[in-house]
C-alpha cells in the first residue's frame, strides 16, 4: 500500500515534466499499442488528448500492461455497474447475458434494502461487503462530485451533514460497544481510498462522471487548491468522506494542472502523510462530538441507562446471532426495541414527582404520538427508536436525514448496526415507503418476488409487533396517568385523613379544661375551626381526586380489556399492567378507607364534644336555678357568706347528687359500655366489611389475574401437550392404520392370489383345449395349403415348361426373323434348351427328350424351313449341272458335257413334279428326284424332301450333302421340340385335372 | 475363321481356282518364252508359243486333277476337318 503510494510521486514527476523524455515516451507508445482493451485505448487516447501520459521509471512493460488491463477491466466493470444502477433494463440484460452478473450486481447494488435475502451465516462477510459498499459509494460520490453544480454541491453537503449527524448518533448509541475499533474501520478508508484513486487515474477517467473533467480542466486549474481549501474549512465528520473525494478530484484534476508552466507542486504525496493524522484527529473529534451529543441526548432525561440497555442487549444478541436463526432474532428484536422504548418511557414518568408537574405531563402527552410513530417507523433501529422515544423531537425529520442516499458515512459507521439488526432490512423495506431513494431502489427490482414476499411477511410481522407495541404503549401511558392521579388521590386522602385527625385532636385539645396551654381557649377554638375548614377542604379535594382516580381506573381497565381482546394471546406486559392496576386500585381503596375511618373517629369525638357541652349547659342551668342571682363567672368580687353557703350547700347537694348519679352511672356504666361497644362493634363491622370487600376484591382480582396467567400458561402447556399427544395419536393412528392395512393387504393379496390361481388354472385349461383345437385346425389348413401349394407349384412348373417348349418350337420354326439374309437366320438353341431343362427339373423323360436335341443345333442353331427352301434352289441348279458325274468323279470334259446337258434339258413339265403314290427307286434319276423334292418343299413337307434328296447319287449327292445335313438337323430339332411341347402340355393338363 | 464352303459352292470354287491357275501358268510360260526368244533365240516367235502352251497344259492338268480328287486340300493354311464324309 505504502509502496504504491510512494510510487505516485515519481509518476507525478513524470506527469509534471509534461514533455516526456524519449525513453519514457517509448514504453508509453508501446503501451498504447499493446492495449488490446478498447476502453484502455480510449482512456489512453483521452490521456493523450490531455497532453500527458503515465510513465513509469521502472522497466516493467509487462507489469504495466497487466496493470492497465486490470484497471481497464475494473473501470469497465465499474462503469457497467454504475450504468446498471441507473438503468434497470440494462441491468436485466447484463444479468441475462453475463454469468455471475446477477450475484455481482445483487451484491453491489442491492445492498441496503435487500438484506433479508442474505442468510445470517454470512454476517461477517456482509459487514466486509458493507465496508466495501461504503467505499464504493464514496467513490461514486467522489466521481460525481466534480460534476455537480454549486447548488447541487450545497445540497449534497447538507445531505452529508445530515448523514454525518445520523452517523454520529448511531455511533453515540454504540458508545458502549468497542468504539475505537469502529472508529478505526471508518478512519482507515482514507489512505486506502487515496491510493486507488491515484492508481486508477487512467481508469477513473473513463468512468463517465469524470469524463467532463479533463476537458474542463484545461480552462480552470482549480482543483487542488479548492480541495485543499475545502478540506480544512469543513468541521464536520463528513470530512472523512470529503477527504478521499477531494483526493479523487485532485487525482483526476491534478494532472492537467501540473503542466510544464509550473514547477511540480507535488502536493498529494506531501499531503498524504500530513493529511492523514488530521483526518484521524477529525474523526476522533467527530466521535467526541457524537459522544457529547449522545450524552446531551441522554442527559435530557434520566435515561442513559435505558438507552444503553437495549444497545447492550443488541450486542449480546449480535454476538449470539450467528448461532441463531434469522426469524427468531427478527421477532425478538422488535420486542427488545419496544422494551427499550417502554423502558425509556417508564423511566421518564417516574421522576415527575421530583420534576415540575406540567412538564412531565406535556411529555407524557407527547409520548404516545411520538412513540407510536417511532414504532411504526419500525423501531427500525433501536438507536433511532430509543432516540425517538427519549427525545421530544419528532422522528420523521431525523429519519429522513438518516435515509438519504448520500449517507455513505452512515453506511460505513452503521454497517455493524445494520448487521446487528436484521429486522432493519425489513425496516428498510418499510422505510422504502417513507423515503424516496430506498423506494426507487426497491422499485428498481420488482421481479424478485420471493424476496418481496419475504419482506412483506416480515413487514406484516413487524406491523403486528408495532400494533402490539402501540397498544402496550397506550396502556402504559394510561397506567402512568392513573398512577399519577392515584398517587395524588391517595396523597389527598392521606391529607384528608390527617386533617380530620388534626381536627379531632384540636377539638379534644380545645375541650380540655386545662387552660394552661400556650393558647387561650379562644385561640384553641379558632384553631379548631381552622382545622375544620382545612379538613373540609382536604376532604373535598380527596373526594375529587378519588373520583378522578376512579374514573382513570375505569378507563385503564377498559383499555386493558380492549388490549386483551385485540391481542390474540394475553401478553405478559398487559398482565403486569393489570396487576399494577389492581395494586393501585387497592391502594386507593385503602386510602379512602383510612379517610372514612378517620371520619368515623371524628364523629365519635364530635359526639363526645356534644355530650360535654350538654353536661356543661345542664350544670349552668342547675346553678342558675339554685342561685338565680349568682351568675357563674358573672361576678368579680368576693362571695358573700350566704352565697358561699348556698354554694357549698349546692355543692354538697350536687356532690350527693353526683355521687348518686355516679353510683347510678356506675350501675349504668355497664349497659352504656355495652351500648358503646355495640356501637363500636357496628362501626367496626362496617369497616371490617368494607375492608373485607376491598380485600375480597383485591384477592378476586389477584385470583383472576393469577387465573388468567395460569390459564394462559395452562393453555400453552396443554396446547403443546395436546399437540404432542395429537402428534403421538396421529403417529399411533397411522402406525395402526399401517398395520391394519398391511394385514388387510396380506389377506387380500393371499385371497386374491388364490382366486387368481384358480381362475388362472381354469383359464389355462380352457385355453389349452382351445389351443389344441386351433392347432389341429391349423395343421389341417397348413396341410391343405401345402398340398395346394404343391399343386400350384406343379402347375406353375408345367406352365413354365410349356412356355419354354413353345418358345423353343417357335424359335426352331422361325429362327432369327430380323436377319438380313437366310444364311444368318440360325440362332443357337442352347439358351432355350437350358430353360426347358430348368423348367423340367429332374424329370427323366424330359431329360431324355432334351438329350435328343443334336449338339450342333444347340451350338449353332438350325435353319428354319424358309431358309432351307431358299438354299434348295441353288442346290438344285448345281445338282442339275453335275448330274452326269458319278461317285468316281470325271474329267473336265465330262463336267463340260454335263453342263451342256443341263443347259439343253428343258424341264418345263417336270419341274416341281408331285410324286406318285408309289415310287420306284430304281427308276429315279437326278432330275426326277430334284423335281419331287422341290414339290415336297413347296408343299411344306421338309421331311419328304429330305427323303428324296437322300436318294441322290454321285456328284449331285456330294453337292447336296450340306443341305441334307442342315435339313436333318432342323427336322431333328423340330421333332424334339414338338415332343417336348406335347409332353409339357400333357403335364399341364395333368395338373389341371 | 473363314466360312466353310458349302457343298453346292465347291464346284464353282474349283472352277475359279482352275482358271486362275491356268492364267498364271500361261503367263509364266509366256514370259519364259519371251525371255528365251529375246536372249537365246534371237527373237524367234516359237519359244513364246511354246512357253504359253506349256503353261496352258500345266493348268489343264492341274484342273483335271483337282476335279478328280475332290478331297484335295488347297491353300496355305491347314483346314481342320471335323465332319467325316459319308
Amino acid at each position: 500500500m505504502w509502496r504504491a503510494s510512494r510510487r505516485v510521486p515519481s509518476r507525478i514527476k513524470c506527469l509534471g515534466q509534461g514533455r516526456p523524455t524519449s525513453r519514457a515516451q517509448q514504453p508509453c507508445r508501446n503501451y498504447a499499442e499493446e492495449g488490446a482493451d478498447k476502453s484502455a485505448k480510449a482512456a489512453q487516447a483521452r490521456l493523450q488528448a490531455v497532453g500527458s501520459l503515465p510513465t513509469e521509471t521502472s522497466s516493467g512493460g509487462v507489469g504495466r500492461t497487466i496493470l492497465t488491463a486490470t484497471l481497464a477491466v475494473g473501470a469497465g466493470v465499474g462503469g457497467l455497474t454504475v450504468y446498471a444502477k441507473t438503468s434497470p433494463e440494462f441491468r436485466k440484460t447484463l444479468e441475462g447475458n453475463i454469468p455471475y452478473a446477477r450475484e455481482y450486481l445483487g451484491a453491489v447494488l442491492d445492498r441496503g434494502p435487500k438484506m433479508p435475502d442474505l442468510g445470517l451465516g454470512g454476517v461477517v462477510d456482509k459487514a466486509k461487503d458493507m465496508v466495501g459498499m461504503g467505499k464504493k459509494k464514496e467513490e461514486q460520490l467522489g466521481s460525481f462530485l466534480p460534476k455537480l453544480s454549486k447548488s447541487k454541491a450545497d445540497e449534497e453537503e447538507k445531505q452529508r451533514k445530515a448523514a454525518a449527524d445520523t452517523a454520529a448518533q448511531a455511533i453515540a448509541y454504540g458508545v458502549d460497544q468497542p468504539y475505537p475499533a469502529e472508529a478505526k474501520v471508518s478512519s482507515s478508508p482514507p489512505p486506502v481510498k487515496y491510493i486507488p484513486t491515484h492508481e486508477r487515474g487512467t481508469g477513473k477517467d473513463e468512468e463517465s462522471p469524470a469524463i467532463a473533467v479533463p476537458a474542463a480542466a484545461d480552462h480552470r486549474p482549480l482543483p487542488v487548491e479548492e480541495s485543499e481549501v475545502a478540506t480544512p474549512t469543513d468541521d464536520k465528520p463528513r470530512e472523512i468522506l470529503a477527504e478521499p473525494i477531494a483526493f479523487g478530484v485532485s487525482a483526476i484534476m491534478g494532472r492537467p494542472q501540473s503542466t510544464p508552466k509550473k514547477p511540480v507542486p507535488e502536493p498529494p504525496p506531501a499531503q498524504l502523510p500530513d493529511e492523514k493524522p488530521p483526518a484521524a484527529e477529525k474523526m476522533e473529534q467527530s466521535t467526541a462530538e457524537a459522544v457529547a451529543f449522545a450524552v446531551s441526548v441522554g442527559t435530557d432525561e434520566p435515561m442513559p441507562v435505558a438507552a444503553k440497555e437495549p444497545s447492550a442487549a443488541h450486542k449480546e444478541s449480535a454476538t449470539k446471532r450467528p448461532a441463531k436463526e434469522k426469524k427468531p432474532v427478527g421477532v425478538e428484536k422488535p420486542e427488545e426495541t419496544a422494551a427499550a422504548a417502554i423502558a425509556a418511557s417508564m423511566d421518564e414518568p417516574l421522576p415527575p414527582e421530583s420534576k415540575s408537574e406540567p412538564k412531565a405531563k406535556k411529555k407524557a402527552e407527547d409520548k404516545p404520538a411520538t412513540k407510536k410513530k417511532a414504532l411504526k417507523e419500525k423501531a427500525e433501529d433501536t438507536a433511532a427508536a430509543a432516540v425517538a422515544a427519549g427525545m421530544d423531537l419528532p422522528i420523521p425529520a431525523k429519519a429522513m436525514t438518516t435515509s438519504g442516499e448520500a449517507v455513505t458515512d452512515k453506511h460505513v459507521s452503521r454497517e455493524e448496526k445494520l448487521v446487528e439488526t436484521p429486522e432493519d432490512t425489513a425496516a428498510a423495506a418499510v422505510a422504502a415507503a417513507l423515503d424516496q431513494p430506498f423506494a426507487t431502489e426497491a422499485r428498481e427490482t420488482p421481479m424478485r418476488t420471493p424476496e418481496e414476499v419475504q419482506a412483506k411477511l416480515l413487514e406484516k410481522e413487524i406491523d403486528d409487533l408495532a400494533d402490539r407495541a402501540a397498544t402496550l404503549a397506550i396502556i402504559q401511558h394510561e397506567l402512568q396517568d392513573l398512577k399519577r392521579t392515584a398517587t395524588s388521590a391517595i396523597h389527598a386522602q392521606e391529607e384528608a385523613a390527617h386533617a380530620t385527625k388534626m381536627h379531632s385532636e384540636q377539638i379534644k385539645h380545645a375541650m380540655d379544661e386545662d387552660t394552661s396551654g400556650p393558647l387561650g381557649k379562644e385561640e384553641q377554638w379558632q384553631a379548631v375551626t381552622g382545622a375544620k375548614e382545612a379538613q373540609v377542604d382536604a376532604l373535598k379535594q380527596a373526594e375529587a381526586t378519588a373520583a378522578a382516580a376512579r374514573e382513570n381506573l375505569e378507563k385503564v381497565r377498559a383499555v386493558i380489556k380492549q388490549g386483551k381482546s385485540s391481542l390474540s394471546e394475553p401478553d405478559q406486559e398487559i398482565l403486569s399492567a393489570e396487576e399494577e392496576l389492581g395494586k393501585l386500585a387497592y391502594e386507593l381503596e385503602t386510602a379512602v378507607g383510612k379517610v372514612s375511618k378517620a371520619q368515623a373517629d371524628a364523629q365519635v369525638m364530635q359526639e363526645y364534644q356534644a355530650l360535654v357541652e350538654q353536661g356543661r349547659k345542664q350544670f349552668k342551668k342547675e346553678l342558675e336555678s339554685i342561685m338565680p342571682d349568682v351568675k357563674l363567672g358573672g361576678w368579680r368580687g368576693k362571695l358573700s357568706e350566704d352565697e358561699l353557703n348556698s354554694l357549698i350547700a349546692h355543692a354538697h347537694r350536687r356532690i350527693e347528687q353526683l355521687q348518686s348519679q355516679l353510683a347510678e352511672q356506675q350501675l349504668l356504666e355497664k349497659s352504656r359500655m355495652d351500648d358503646a361497644l355495640a356501637r363500636q362493634r357496628t362501626e367496626d363491622e362496617k369497616e371490617t366489611l368494607a375492608l373485607l370487600s376491598r380485600e375480597l376484591e383485591r384477592q378476586k382480582r389477584e385470583l383472576a389475574l393469577a387465573q388468567d396467567l395460569r390459564i394462559a400458561q395452562a393453555r400453552d402447556q396443554y396446547e403443546a401437550e395436546m399437540r404432542t399427544q395429537l402428534r403421538r395419536q396421529a403417529g399411533a393412528h397411522s402406525e395402526h392404520l399401517q398395520d391394519v392395512l398391511r394385514v388387510q393387504e396380506q389377506e387380500l393379496s393371499s385371497k386374491h392370489q388364490a382366486e387368481m390361481h384358480d381362475a388362472l388354472m381354469d383359464e389355462r385349461d380352457r385355453y389349452q383345449v382351445k389351443l389344441n383345437e386351433a392347432m389341429a385346425r391349423l395343421r389341417g389348413v397348413e396341410a391343405a395349403i401345402e398340398g395346394r401349394a404343391d399343386i400350384e407349384r406343379e402347375a406353375r412348373k408345367a406352365q413354365e415348361l410349356l412356355i419354354a417348349c413353345e418358345t423353343l418350337k417357335r424359335l426352331i420354326n422361325t429362327g432369327n426373323e430380323e436377319a438380313a439374309s437366310w444364311e444368318e437366320r440360325r440362332i443357337p438353341l442352347s439358351r432355350e434348351v437350358n430353360t426347358v431343362k430348368e423348367a423340367a427339373g429332374d424329370s427323366k423323360f424330359f431329360q431324355t427328350l432334351l438329350g435328343s436335341v443334336p449338339q450342333q443345333a444347340m451350338e449353332a442353331g438350325v435353319f428354319p424351313e424358309d431358309s432351307l427352301r431358299q438354299r434348295f434352289l441353288r442346290v438344285k441348279r448345281v445338282c442339275r449341272r453335275v448330274a452326269m458325274i458319278d461317285e468316281t468323279g470325271g474329267t473336265l470334259f465330262q463336267f463340260f458335257v454335263s453342263y451342256l446337258q443341263s443347259l439343253l434339258l428343258v424341264d418345263a413339265g417336270r419341274r416341281s413334279l408331285p410324286p406318285g403314290k408309289e415310287v420306284d427307286p430304281k427308276k429315279l434319276d437326278t432330275f426326277t428326284l430334284l423335281s419331287y423334292a422341290e414339290h415336297s418343299l413347296e408343299n411344306g413337307d421338309l421331311e419328304q424332301a429330305a427323303r428324296f434328296m437322300n436318294q441322290l447319287k454321285g456328284e449331285p449327292r456330294k453337292v447336296a450333302s450340306d443341305w441334307l445335313e442342315e435339313a436333318r438337323l432342323t427336322l431333328e430339332a423340330r421333332q424334339a421340340a414338338q415332343a417336348l411341347a406335347a409332353a409339357a402340355a400333357a403335364v399341364g393338363l395333368g395338373n389341371l385335372v | 475363321m473363314a466360312a466353310e464352303v458349302r457343298s453346292e459352292d465347291e464346284l464353282g470354287k474349283k472352277w475359279d481356282r482352275c482358271l486362275a491357275d491356268t492364267i498364271v501358268k500361261m503367263g509364266g510360260g509366256l514370259a519364259v518364252g519371251v525371255v528365251f526368244s529375246v536372249f537365246l533365240f534371237k527373237r524367234r516367235p516359237w519359244p513364246v508359243a511354246f512357253g504359253t502352251g506349256v503353261g496352258l497344259g500345266m493348268g489343264y492338268s492341274n484342273c483335271q486333277h483337282d476335279f478328280r480328287n475332290p478331297n484335295l486340300l488347297h491353300g496355305t493354311f491347314v483346314k481342320k476337318i471335323e465332319k467325316g464324309e459319308k
